[in-house]
């Protein structure tokens, strides 16, 4: 069954590939020609849904509206739903592999870092807007520290499908839809008794996901 | 019939000015590469609070009925900017974060963070420049209950300035480095005391030069 779905997956990311190759053949101009780095910054704004589900309990439910916070999240548990940046490479005029990144530190809000390799494939329409479709894994880490300490890790497979629209040469929007399903996580309580000193240990499964349209910006040089 | 020519000759003339004065935005930033930052017209958007530090200061009533959206969160919006830059150094135009979150069972809360600023732009070459900026900023809280409708706003008014090195990566775009601030100046709330809010701190953001 996993080798099926392996070969399913690779079946599908070379026909991305070679679909991308044609169209990139057709078309001699356009994002991915000429520049092959790109800097991105996704979800600078947005609606975002997210589901989480920590053991047995509910299920928390949070839609977030509007322009991301940067360095901040209101969602500890999971993947936040934070502008990232990112650097992709096109190994290809068709293909792209590269990683958002992302890090905050807040304090009383804890830490929280994350990386989102990607491989894309870009799909130009003309030198000034394209289809680009990401596939990868987000994992993400957070940790507060307080009498104690609380630790949430998540690895979730992720997909963005995004326009990109150029007004001018190496500056871009991009508007899309993002979907990164949590298959795995975990929380870890590190806890300590005032009274007695005794410190205690628990683990919960977590599963975090996040669906979202999104906006973001991109400089490629 | 001769008057009404002229009209129209008038007509189309005061159109093609309108267009044209339009219209050298779109094409002095495509075609007079190599000027330096705030030597041109433009229309730029900008990408604030990408990455830094921020510090805080601030008294806003914690006792909410509903989500507990942390203070210093309105701090850390992403804020998006789109400014009017001229050739005469001259800028204006405003920041704007938002931020809506709605928790299940927990009520929602919306934030607005609005800081119009009129600014002045100088370039030593073609790769880098210096952008300072000033004005008023606006910051309002609203916080409503899942379960008693209860509600809370809060708003409050600061003095804002940011000064920016500018570094012109390629053509078009920039790398905004360099401190803000808000200092408050009013503040009033729906109950209880009037809050208070400041922030501080270096930050690096992202400019475009899109018309």
């Amino acid at each position: 069954m996993t080798r099926s779905r392996f070969f399913l997956s690779a079946c599908t990311l070379a026909a991305l590939a070679s679909l991308a190759s044609a169209s990139n053949a057709q078309q001699a101009t356009g994002f991915g020609r000429g520049d092959t780095a790109v800097l991105t910054v996704d979800n600078i704004a947005g609606v975002v849904h997210q589901r989480i589900k920590v053991g047995d309990g509910d299920s928390t439910k949070l839609t977030y509206i509007g322009s991301l916070a940067t360095f901040g999240s209101l969602a500890a548990i999971g993947v936040p739903p934070l502008s990232r940046i990112g650097f992709h490479y096109f190994v290809d005029p068709s293909v792209s592999l590269g990683s958002g990144l992302l890090y905050s530190d807040r304090g009383n809000l804890g830490t929280s870092i994350l990386l989102a390799p990607r491989v894309g494939f870009a799909f130009p329409f003309g030198e000034s807007s394209a289809f680009w479709l990401r596939a990868g894994m987000t994992w993400s880490r957070w940790k507060l520290e307080f009498f104690g300490s609380n630790t949430s890790t998540s690895v979730l497979p992720a997909a963005d499908a995004l326009f990109v629209v150029s007004p001018v040469e190496h500056f871009a929007f991009t508007v899309g839809a993002i979907a990164e399903v949590g298959v795995y996580g975990k929380l870890k309580r590190k806890q300590v008794d005032l009274g007695t000193g005794t410190a205690s240990e628990s683990e919960q499964d977590v599963k975090a996901s996040q669906f979202g349209l999104v906006f973001g910006a991109l400089v490629s040089f | 019939m001769i008057q009404q020519e002229c009209d129209e000759a008038i007509a189309t003339t005061t159109a093609t000015c309108a267009l044209l004065a339009l219209a050298p935005a779109s094409v002095r930033a495509q075609d007079a590469p190599g000027e330096g930052f705030g030597k041109r017209d433009s229309l730029a958007f900008t990408v604030e609070n990408l990455l830094g530090f921020v510090s805080n200061l601030g008294r806003v009533r914690r006792r909410s009925p509903v989500v507990r959206y942390p203070r210093d969160a309105a701090s850390l919006l992403g804020d998006l900017g789109l400014f009017s830059m001229s050739p005469t150094g001259f800028n204006w135009g405003a920041l704007v974060g938002v931020g809506a979150p709605r928790i299940s069972d927990s009520g929602d809360a919306t934030v607005l963070r609005l800081r119009p600023r009129v600014g002045w732009a100088v370039s030593k070459n073609d790769k880098v420049g210096f952008w300072l900026r000033g004005g008023p900023s606006l910051l309002m809280f609203r916080a409503t209950g899942d379960e008693d409708s209860s509600s809370s706003s809060q708003a409050m008014l600061a003095l804002g300035a940011e000064a920016y090195a500018v570094f012109t990566l390629v053509e078009h775009v920039g790398i905004l480095v360099g401190p803000h601030a808000d200092i408050h100046l009013l503040g009033s709330a729906s109950e209880g005391d009037d809050p208070s809010f400041s922030t501080f701190g270096v930050s690096l953001g992202l400019l475009g030069e899109i018309w």
